[in-house]
């Protein structure tokens, strides 16, 4: 399955295994160098928009850098998946907040430098990602992480359980369920269209 | 487990369309150029002064006392006018309500006409006239029957329709292959929501639908696009539509 994936940077389990041998207490710029994309991936599963991830990974590694010394352990991942998972908590609400001010008004930076194919299927493709990334909202933060992670960005379940510190069986179940409950709303969705 | 995205065959049509949306979002890519990036800035905000945070806190904290202090005052002074319309009003009602209704205190206190047939309770129906008793009816809800319906269809209509249109139009051009009615349907969204958000995604649809079908309209199409979005992003399409 990991083989399917678009990238091949870092393995998550070695990767951690090694920095944690390497020095104790570990030093920053390894840390940031192996995760910071994996971390950009996470976040953008854990629902932050695309236009937001490189802001949201800065504060993630500012969090990191401040707690880096009190880290023991060697289950890096998960715990920097913990920090990403606060720190996404905090920018939606914040976002939220924003969205009082701003009336809504959200420019998606994705679409503006979309040159390339027409413009009929520029749209097409903003608007699937506009209903899948409504579909993504519904779903509950456990299911939609299960999800993404495996669906969108190609982690493996192994990988996925690595990550969030959960054995892969409940990984495997709530793949399945929110699987599930994707097709069912693509179903409600479906019907929709067709009703119009 | 075989992943959704790769089911865009399947003969379920679910399956498929969940894989085409999922499609819409390809992998997060890396990119060295990003990491470099907020690696400065992780440096540059490490040598920042911390006398940088400290001033941002009190600016908050002045801000929030400020909104507060104004909410306050605004409260303090809705809560004011509002005694004096009470006041008027009161002169008013006392203005008009006959003498003889001093005798008779309770209809006076209760506002909604419908307390006022409790007349198996009043000792004298006679010096309780309905009439009287019934309060003047009010001047904010009298008018309003005549404004109403004026303003009510524009605002709900709003994004739904919008956005209706728009999914609608690039339904017909890229699956029902018809520009005709996508140009139809466009143009109505240009009519309806000339300064929308969309409307630049809206006027290069329009010229996709007329490009190969209707010169004339497509040049039409291209010059009022490349009026308002000179380097937008369909620029160069408008400017192949006017010069092919």
């Amino acid at each position: 399955m990991a083989a399917e994936r678009p990238y091949v940077d870092v393995d998550l389990p070695a990767a951690a295994g090694d920095l944690a041998r390497a020095s104790t207490p570990l030093d920053f710029t390894p840390v940031y160098e192996a995760w910071f994309e994996p971390c950009l991936r996470w976040l953008r599963a854990l629902g932050v928009p695309d236009a937001d991830l490189e802001d949201v990974g800065q504060e993630v590694f500012v969090v990191v850098r401040r707690k880096l010394a009190a880290f023991e352990g060697d289950k890096l991942a998960a715990w920097l998946y913990r920090i990403a998972t606060r720190t996404a908590s905090d920018h939606r609400r914040r976002a939220w907040f924003r969205r009082l001010w701003t009336r809504g008004a959200r420019i998606e930076l994705d679409g503006l430098a979309d040159g390339a194919a027409g413009p009929a299927e520029a749209y097409e493709r903003r608007e699937a990602a506009r209903l899948l990334d409504g579909i993504l909202a519904r779903m509950s933060d456990k299911r939609r992480v299960a999800f993404a992670l495996y669906e969108i960005e190609g982690y493996s379940c192994d990988e996925i359980a690595h990550i969030v510190d959960v054995p892969v069986a409940t990984v495997w179940t709530r793949l399945h369920h929110a699987r599930k409950e994707f097709l069912a709303r693509v179903a409600e969705l479906q019907t929709e269209e067709e009703g119009r | 487990m075989k992943r959704l995205r790769d089911q865009r065959e399947a003969a379920d049509p679910v399956l498929a369309r969940a894989a085409e949306l999922l499609a819409a979002r390809a992998p997060l890519e890396d990119d060295a150029a990003r990491r470099q990036r907020v690696r400065a800035r992780l440096r540059r905000r490490r040598m920042a002064p911390r006398g940088a945070a400290w001033l941002r806190a009190a600016a908050m904290v002045a801000l929030v006392c400020s909104v507060a202090v104004a909410s306050a005052m605004i409260g303090r002074v809705a809560r004011t006018i509002r005694a004096h319309l009470e006041a008027a009003r009161a002169a008013r009602q006392a203005e008009h309500a006959p003498a003889h209704r001093h005798h008779v205190p309770a209809p006076v206190a209760a506002p909604a006409p419908v307390v006022v047939p409790a007349p198996v309770a009043a000792p004298a129906p006679v010096a309780v006239p309905a009439p009287v008793a019934a309060p003047p009816p009010s001047p904010r809800t009298a008018p309003t029957p005549h404004h109403a319906p004026a303003v009510a269809p524009a605002a709900p209509a709003g994004d739904s329709d919008e956005q209706r249109l728009l999914v609608d139009a690039v339904r017909a051009l890229r699956h029902e292959h018809d520009p005709a009615r996508a140009e139809r349907l466009l143009s109505r969204y240009l009519d309806r929501y000339p300064d929308a958000v969309a409307a630049e995604d809206a006027l290069a649809l329009a010229l996709e639908a007329t490009l190969g079908r209707d010169p004339p309209r497509a040049a039409g199409f291209a010059v009022r696009y490349l009026a308002r979005y000179p380097s937008g992003r369909w620029a160069a399409l408008a400017r192949r539509a006017l010069d092919p």
